[in-house]
């Protein structure tokens, strides 16, 4: 189980015409992983989930708060030490052309990995070979065809399986994958879901899924928790199935209520919620940090910030002073 | 016509179009949007292998005053079908077979030298994919502006300015800041609507777009098609909208064209393909679309993998190496185009169905199969199914199946 309090995280431009500048990229979040889980972050571009995603995986640092991994917090620990607890924890990137070396085989993409962790654990060297078929063959390829090629010779799809077999060559115990599917495809997109919630199946690995695209996340799992981020903040939080259906906090609802619909299939949803386009980044931190683009705000959220919480009404966390269900979502036209 | 006025009175250098500006919207829309038939058309691509067609055969009418959507996965032809509209496809690859007639232009094929460049920005206007790769980065909005009107031999610069900072504003942005502003200054949102925007500013009344909504947000992307739709209503175009996601066109087009290795598979009203897809190929795309409600296990991924240029069979139908409705006959004949309404599909099995069950089994195991997809695509359920299945292939991965005769 991995957990994270408080965590926060502010850039600072170095050169160049924004020096000085600041971006707060997250604003204390808090978030629990739990073995074999499925949590998925989603929120637009810069609002903060791939800088989650990669401080959890260990690839950037963060200003305050703690991360505790199987009950052993990492503060407590030197660097050194601290590498092989993130070492079970490998990222899955959006790009599948750029994350394999080119000039390598499959086969000498796996074998490195899988070498060092036969010398290690004192394996013989049959097991390299071995291991990187039995790998392939559970994402999916077919080890004969895929070992000795390139990556240029493999279509997207299979390429993003490759990356895949490659994480999990040293045991992980999560997966982060960033925008995993959305350079694959589309036509092969729900292959690469299904095999990260296989994957949570057979080998209770478990999934960290961090997308723009809400309705892909749905697909990891139903018993998936959602994070909705805005600006560096878990805005709501909940059942994946029941956020989607039954969304509480208005920036959730604007998000829901741009995906498009596909006229003919589907019906759209009564009560869109369309919020102010950030056009000129404003930069108020008081209050509400959706307020300036909420269509249903109040004095309150001008000046008070709301935290992440529970009420008695819905089932979800949310952080907003006036919460509503509305009927957002696209329903799929019933066919006789 | 008005609007040509507007132009040509620019282009002349009056000064006496003060108040014409702010009326080029409703000018504008009184001008005749042009329809645009495509014809035959077959694309080219020089390559080790031997010329290989990445568009063939593609038959489309954009009836004027349309938005047409055409949709299709990476490798599929569209990108390369859009740049055909302008002429525009670069070596290696050549538009070798075909027509592309414009109202008031004529065949665009035909076109070439300075006859081309001004049809490209009067007539029709081309917005990029990722419209911060087609800025220059060194120059402000403005002066690429200038450039342009430079380019198409504007005199009254200052009326083109006018006309781009009411286009900039229509879309909700500040004219003038924006035409101060370099392209790094802007957000992913605000550099679309400047590429809409110089689309627009020359009147062209025909506008491509490619993947216009690529990289964006989802707010941001529902904003820019929602602007799409109003400019294209108000003044008075046709639109082409490409893209991979079906979600764009469902929002956009009213009519939508499915393409599939270099081939239109299918086209018809949006919302008639949606609701009732005939073709297999827009049957399993649709089926493979994670949606936000609805049976997860209904949705599954397509078998196998979307061909390549040196992948596509050079004979028969492009898609039966996925198809579930695969007979014999698509191996070796062309796919037959069936119309119904005002739908188009290329598909043996639909048209074995149109037949009605009077001959023998092809036509009856076809009709059942239209309507039991879901299970005649079971196989892909599995992780493991979809790309095993393309593996199993090697053949096509080398470009050899397009050389043989």
């Amino acid at each position: 189980m991995i957990t994270g309090q408080n965590i926060t995280k502010t850039f600072k431009q170095r050169g160049g015409v924004l020096a000085g500048r600041e971006v707060r990229a997250l604003r204390g979040v808090d978030f629990t992983i739990p073995k074999g889980g499925a949590v998925s972050f989603i929120g637009e571009s810069g609002c903060g989930k791939t800088t989650l995603g990669r401080i959890i995986a260990g690839l950037e640092t963060y200003d305050s708060g703690e991360i505790t991994i199987d009950g052993t917090p990492m503060s407590s620990l030197r660097p050194r030490k601290r590498q092989p607890h993130f070492r079970r924890i490998q990222m899955i990137h959006q790009d599948p052309y750029s994350a394999l070396n080119p000039t390598r085989t499959i086969h000498q993409t796996l074998d490195a990995p899988l070498s060092l962790r036969a010398g290690q654990t004192g394996r013989p060297r049959s097991w390299v070979d071995e291991r990187a078929e039995e790998l392939l063959a559970l994402v999916g390829l077919d080890p004969g065809y895929v070992l000795p090629r390139y990556p240029h010779q493999l279509s997207g799809g299979m390429r993003q399986r490759v990356v895949i077999a490659r994480a999990l060559t040293v045991d992980p115990e999560m997966l982060v994958a960033d925008e995993a599917v959305s350079m694959i495809d589309v036509s092969l997109r729900l292959g690469i879901l299904a095999l990260l919630k296989d994957l949570r199946e057979r080998l209770g690995v478990s999934v960290l899924f961090i997308t723009h695209d809400v309705a892909t996340a749905r697909y990891i799992g139903d018993d998936g928790e959602l994070y909705v981020i805005y600006r560096g903040q878990v805005i709501e939080r909940g059942n994946v199935d029941t956020i989607i259906s039954a969304p509480v906090h208005p920036y959730t609802q604007s998000l829901l209520s741009a995906i498009p619909v596909l006229h003919g299939l589907e019906r759209p949803g009564e009560q869109p919620v369309v919020p102010t386009e950030a056009l000129n980044e404003s930069h108020h931190d008081a209050g509400c940090l959706f307020a300036r683009r909420c269509p249903f705000r109040t004095d309150r959220c001008e000046s008070e910030p709301p935290v992440l919480g529970r009420d008695e009404e819905f089932p979800q966390e949310h952080a907003c002073f006036h919460p509503r269900r509305r009927d957002v979502v696209a329903t799929p036209i019933e066919r006789g | 016509m008005p609007t040509t006025e507007n132009t040509a009175a620019r282009n002349a250098g009056k000064t006496g179009n003060a108040g014409k500006a702010g009326n080029t919207a409703n000018v504008a829309s009184a001008m005749k949007a042009p329809g645009v038939r495509v014809d035959g058309l077959t694309v080219v691509y020089r390559t080790p292998a031997g010329e290989l067609p990445a568009v063939r055969g593609i038959d489309l009418e954009l009836p004027a005053g349309t938005i047409t959507g055409v949709v299709g996965e990476s490798g599929s032809g569209k990108s390369t079908l859009a740049l055909s509209l302008l002429n525009a496809v670069q070596p290696p690859g050549r538009i070798s077979a075909g027509s592309v007639e414009i109202d008031g232009l004529g065949d665009v094929v035909k076109l070439s030298g300075e006859d081309l460049r001004k049809a490209r920005g009067r007539h029709i206007g081309y917005v990029f994919q990722a419209a911060q790769n087609s800025l220059n980065p060194l120059k402000t909005v403005g002066k690429q502006l200038l450039d342009l009107g430079r380019s198409h031999e504007i005199e009254d610069l200052r009326g083109l300015v006018r006309d781009a900072k009411d286009l900039l504003g229509r879309m909700g942005m500040d004219g003038a800041r924006v035409l101060d502003s370099h392209q790094h200054e802007l957000s992913g949102g605000m550099r679309q609507r400047v590429g809409i925007m110089l689309a627009l500013v020359l009147n062209a009344h025909l506008v491509v777009l490619d993947e216009p909504t690529t990289a964006l947000d989802m707010i941001t992307q529902a904003n820019i098609l929602r602007i799409v739709r109003e400019v294209h209503a108000e003044r008075g175009l046709t639109t082409l909208v490409i893209t991979h996601d079906l979600g764009v066109v469902a929002e956009v087009a009213d009519r939508l064209a499915v393409m599939y290795g270099g081939r239109l598979v299918e086209q018809g009203p949006t919302t008639d393909v949606l609701s009732a897809p005939r073709h297999p190929y827009t049957q399993g795309l649709l089926r493979a679309i994670p949606r936000l409600l609805g049976d997860i296990g209904e949705a599954r991924a397509l078998p196998g993998r979307p061909p390549t240029l040196g992948t596509v069979p050079a004979r028969g139908c492009v898609f039966r190496e996925r198809c579930a409705l695969r007979m014999d006959v698509c191996e070796t004949e062309e796919p037959p185009v069936v119309v119904r309404g005002p739908s188009i599909t290329a598909c043996h099995a639909v048209a074995a169905a149109d037949a009605g069950v009077d001959t023998d089994t092809t036509a009856g195991t076809a009709t059942a199969g239209a309507d039991a997809v879901p299970d005649a695509a079971h196989p892909a359920e599995t992780a493991d199914a979809p790309e095993s299945a393309g593996a199993g292939e090697p053949a096509g991965v080398q470009g050899t199946r397009g050389e043989q005769p």
